[in-house]
């Protein structure tokens, strides 16, 4: 039994070695925990589709909060001129 | 490393959004409800669940990227992958990757997008708020016209795009609107955005190319601007720069405005849609005007407004793109908007269907009914299967109403056709006697082009036959009774099947119909009036079939028509009709045949004896008065004149026989007679030979003949028509063969003036037998005296010199009447050499060998040289030469 489970969680780090370097290969810029968790919940049955934008939205917004904090002066301006627009 | 274990997924998606954010949990909250709004929106996936697939792309993919090795890498971990079994969902986990992968050589193109942020709600549908996204343009960055900033707000739509997709491929009815939807997304790829702006011109849709704005030059007009107008013009509708110019009948720019030159072309080109929408529009409104277009006009005009209204459809979802455009943003982004090159390409196929029913159009003007099905029809023979498809279409909703037509009519004998559209005409002032023959016909400019004559004639058949049994035979059966009720053409789409089998399932029911409808015509008037009966009964009588009859009838007129013609009454004749009919075996005929029958008096010219003008007659109505028209009995009484006559003759020619062999014996005393006996007894031998083979003729060749033939032909026709027509055909070879037609006057006069002469010799021998007897009975009394006085001296000298003187009288008489029949003679020779003649080079080859059979011995040869040409030189000569 024992030894079972041991293979089983072997066969898995197997696994999860071979779907990182796969991930590496195709520059996804996963990581293995992330990696993990997406596996997991592509075994769920979720859309890989969608849980791939998800993905990529969740990054421009990672990056644009990163590039907020650096230029708020900009946000303003573009507040503002989305504002004007909105009201056209 | 985390096991496989079953976590919730909302607890999966938080983790991952803190772990690729980088931030804590309370910090994402935001991006971890929108990541469960998309997640739990798109459930299923849209692709194919394919591992094979996905690992095929993601291989080529590599190979794209030049990483050859690093495909074979791949290759060796996706086998590892599958001998193990672990993972459920692999293509799951693959497409995953490959949709994350990112090409190493692709500089990130991150510039400042702030779309995702600000987007709230995303379009579910058209209606719903507007995505707004702010343009890099409006950045004050300087960026105005460099395409980097165009493709970076062109990425933000890339969820949009999905979700865009998704909608309209789940409401997409309209082909092109879903194509339009497909179509204008898709542009919006991630580009290589920091590549120098090309002054390319853009090709179209699928290219994801930079799109150029050119430096635009001062009041120029913009593509948008065009691209609005446009729209319009479609419609009709003149737009600001481009106007409907009368005198060219075309859309022309403006010439005052400034345009570059591709513009201009471009919106020429797709101006050309505006005229032909035009010319189509102007032809159904024109004729949904016109009351008396028809029905079949109605139906084409409603086919064309149909497909205007597919039309219209597409330019309202052109509009609501525009629209879409407009409240987007100001300066709206050009790649994902339409464009004329955009309009260009969308618009052919409707461009090409407009152009087929402007042609159409065009063909069809001013025609109606039948013609308007045939101009459609003709349109059809193309090899375009498009256009074919429209044209088929269009041909059945077209020719339904005409089927219509056409199944009321062989089915109910009903013709309702207000405006002449289709191919039986019917005349109203004609009565019925003459419903058969002239009321009605085929108006053959209507007679589709679908539709074969024959078949058209058929049509025409069947419903003048069943008209003809209600009206003129009285027969009120239903129609269903007549032909097995099928089922008529009730929708269009039964037209459609028609015509797409008009040989086979057509013209069966045609047949069929028409086989059945006249087959019962025929029973009717076999059975209820007996028009075979008549037939024969016409042979019978007035084309004198029933000899004892005929021969018992002259028995008993012979007194009654010598007499002058205005002595005459018809009741006696007409006594004298019955009572020869009862004494005969006509009294077994029957009584309808009978009661036909009647006497007729011809007109009365002075010095005309009964022989001239009496005439039989036979009464027809109703139904058979339309095989026996009035012509037609005209034309028997012509020939029953003629045959009667040569009847006469051959009566005539009996009694002369008759009493020459009675006063042969009696006149063998008077020697000095025996020359002008044997003269005359030659010249009867030569009549009777004569008329022998003109009745003969008559009889045999003419009579029987054609008698057999149209016997045969009724037998066999299968409709009425067939059998009028076979019973004029009969009628006609009679005339022509006895002489009675124009062609051959000259030799009937000939005839006639035979006829004549037969009874001058008929009245010559009379007076000299008369006279002859007279001087016999005289010459016996004389002997009776003689010998009664027994005794006596028998006769005084003066009684013997005065029978002396008697017989010298009578002897003096006899060369007076030599002479005479000399004359008679020679006359009768003649003229009967003159119609051999006339026989000989007749055309009718049976009129030849009358000839040969008349002078069999060339007795008339001998004397006359033009008879001397045989039958064989004649044969290539013409009238001309003889």
């Amino acid at each position: 039994m024992a030894s079972a489970a041991n293979a089983n969680l072997n066969a898995v780090r197997e696994t999860m070695d071979v779907l990182l370097e796969i991930s590496r290969l195709l520059n996804t810029g996963l990581d293995m925990e992330s990696l993990s968790i997406c596996v997991r919940l592509c075994e769920q049955g979720i859309n890989p589709e969608a849980l791939s934008a998800v993905i990529k939205e969740l990054r421009k917004a990672s990056e644009s909060l990163k590039v907020q904090t650096q230029a708020p002066k900009e946000l303003t301006i573009i507040l503002s001129k989305r504002l004007c627009v909105e009201v056209v | 490393m985390a096991t496989l274990d079953q976590k919730s997924p909302n607890v999966l998606l938080q983790s991952l959004c803190c772990r690729i954010t980088g931030k804590s949990e309370a910090e994402v909250a935001h991006q971890f409800q929108y990541a469960v709004r998309v997640i739990g929106s798109n459930y299923a996936p849209t692709i194919e669940r394919d591992e094979f697939l996905v690992s095929e792309k993601i291989k080529k993919e590599l190979l794209k990227q030049r990483r050859e090795a690093d495909a074979a890498l791949f290759s060796e971990l996706h086998r590892k992958l599958q001998t193990q079994s672990v993972l459920k969902h692999r293509w799951s986990v693959l497409y995953l990757l490959l949709s994350l992968s990112e090409d190493p050589r692709k500089p990130s193109s991150r510039v400042g997008n702030y779309g995702a942020l600000f987007a709230q709600a995303l379009p579910r549908d058209a209606h719903s708020t507007p995505f707004y996204c702010t343009r890099p343009q409006s950045l004050a960055l300087g960026y105005g016209e460099r395409s980097a900033g165009l493709s970076a707000s062109v990425g933000t739509s890339g969820i949009s795009s999905l979700a865009f997709s998704d909608e309209s491929a789940a409401g997409g009815g309209q082909p092109l609107g879903s194509r339009l939807a497909w179509t204008l997304p898709v542009s919006c790829s991630p580009s290589s955005a920091l590549a120098l702006p090309a002054t390319r011109p853009l090709l179209g849709p699928p290219v994801p190319s930079t799109r150029v704005v050119r430096p635009r030059r001062d009041g120029e007009v913009s593509e948008a601007a065009l691209v609005r107008d446009i729209l319009y013009v479609f419609q009709g509708i003149d737009g600001k720069f481009i106007k409907m110019s009368a005198q060219d009948n075309c859309y022309k720019i403006d010439s005052k405005v400034v345009l570059c030159k591709s513009l201009r072309d471009t919106s020429s080109r797709l101006a050309e849609l505006g005229w032909l929408h035009n010319k189509v529009r102007k032809y159904t409104d024109a004729r949904s005007l016109d009351r008396a277009f028809g029905l079949v006009g109605q139906s084409f005009c409603a086919s064309l407004h149909q497909e205007l209204k597919e039309y219209y459809r597409l330019l309202s979802v052109l509009h609501s793109q525009l629209q879409v455009e407009d409240e987007q943003g100001v300066n709206v982004c050009t790649e994902s908007s339409l464009t004329l090159r955009r309009l260009l390409v969308w618009m052919y196929d409707p461009k090409v269907r407009l152009k087929t029913l402007a042609a159409l159009v065009d063909f069809c003007q001013g025609r109606k009914g039948g013609e308007l099905a045939s101009a459609v029809h003709s349109y059809g023979k193309t090899g375009d299967p498009h256009m074919r498809a429209l044209v088929q279409h269009i041909l059945s909703l077209v020719s339904h109403p005409i089927l219509n037509f056409l199944y009321r009519w062989i089915y109910d004998g009903e013709l309702e056709d207000t405006y002449h559209e289709f191919f039986v005409a019917s005349d109203p002032n004609v009565k019925t006697d003459r419903l058969w023959h002239d009321k009605y016909s085929l108006r053959k400019s209507m007679i589709p082009s679908f539709i074969t004559m024959d078949q058209a004639r058929k049509v025409l058949l069947i419903g003048k036959s069943i008209n003809f049994l209600h009206q003129v035979c009285h027969d009120r059966t239903p129609p269903a009774k007549i032909t097995p009720a099928s089922k008529s053409a009730d929708t269009p789409k039964d037209a459609a099947e028609l015509l797409s089998d008009l040989e086979g399932a057509f013209q069966e029911k045609i047949d069929a119909a028409y086989f059945d409808t006249s087959k019962y015509l025929l029973d009717v008037l076999n059975r209820n009036y007996l028009l075979l009966e008549h037939l024969q009964a016409m042979r019978r009588y007035l084309l004198l079939g029933q000899g004892d009859f005929i021969r018992h009838l002259m028995d008993l007129l012979k007194p009654e028509l010598v007499r002058p013609a205005t002595t005459l009454y018809q009741h006696n004749l007409t006594g004298i009709l019955e009572t020869a009919v009862r004494a005969t075996n006509a009294q077994f005929d029957n009584a309808e045949i009978l009661k036909r029958l009647d006497v007729r008096l011809l007109e009365v010219s002075p010095g005309d004896t009964g022989w001239d003008v009496f005439s039989l007659d036979y009464h027809v109505d109703g139904p058979i008065a339309t095989v026996f028209t009035r012509e037609c009995m005209g034309h028997y009484l012509r020939v029953f004149n003629f045959l009667w006559r040569a009847k006469r003759m051959e009566y005539t020619l009996t009694d002369i026989w008759k009493g020459q062999m009675c006063n042969a014996k009696l006149l063998k005393t008077m020697p000095e007679l025996s020359g002008v006996l044997h003269q005359c007894h030659i010249l009867a031998s030569e009549m009777v030979h004569f008329i022998h083979q003109m009745q003969y003729y008559i009889t045999f060749e003419v009579l029987e003949c054609s008698w057999d033939e149209l016997w045969n032909k009724v037998q066999q026709a299968q409709d009425l028509d067939h059998i009028i027509a076979a019973h004029d055909v009969f009628l006609d070879t009679i005339i022509s063969r006895c002489l009675l037609d124009n062609n051959s006057r000259s030799l009937l006069n000939q005839l006639r003036a035979i006829f004549d002469q037969i009874i001058e010799f008929q009245s010559a021998q009379d007076s000299l037998y008369r006279s002859a007897l007279e001087e016999l009975t005289l010459r016996l009394q004389y002997e009776e005296k003689k010998r009664q006085r027994e005794g006596e001296w028998g006769v005084t000298a003066e009684q013997e010199a005065e029978e002396k003187k008697r017989i010298q009288e009578f002897k003096e008489t006899i060369p007076k009447m030599r002479s005479q029949l000399r004359i008679l003679t020679h006359f009768y020779q003649s003229i009967v050499q003159q119609f051999l003649v006339l026989l000989m080079t007749n055309s009718d080859e049976s009129l030849r060998f009358l000839s040969f059979r008349l002078d069999f011995n060339e007795h008339y040869r001998a004397r006359e040289p033009r008879l001397r040409a045989s039958l064989g030189a004649s044969r290539g000569r013409r009238l001309s030469n003889i």
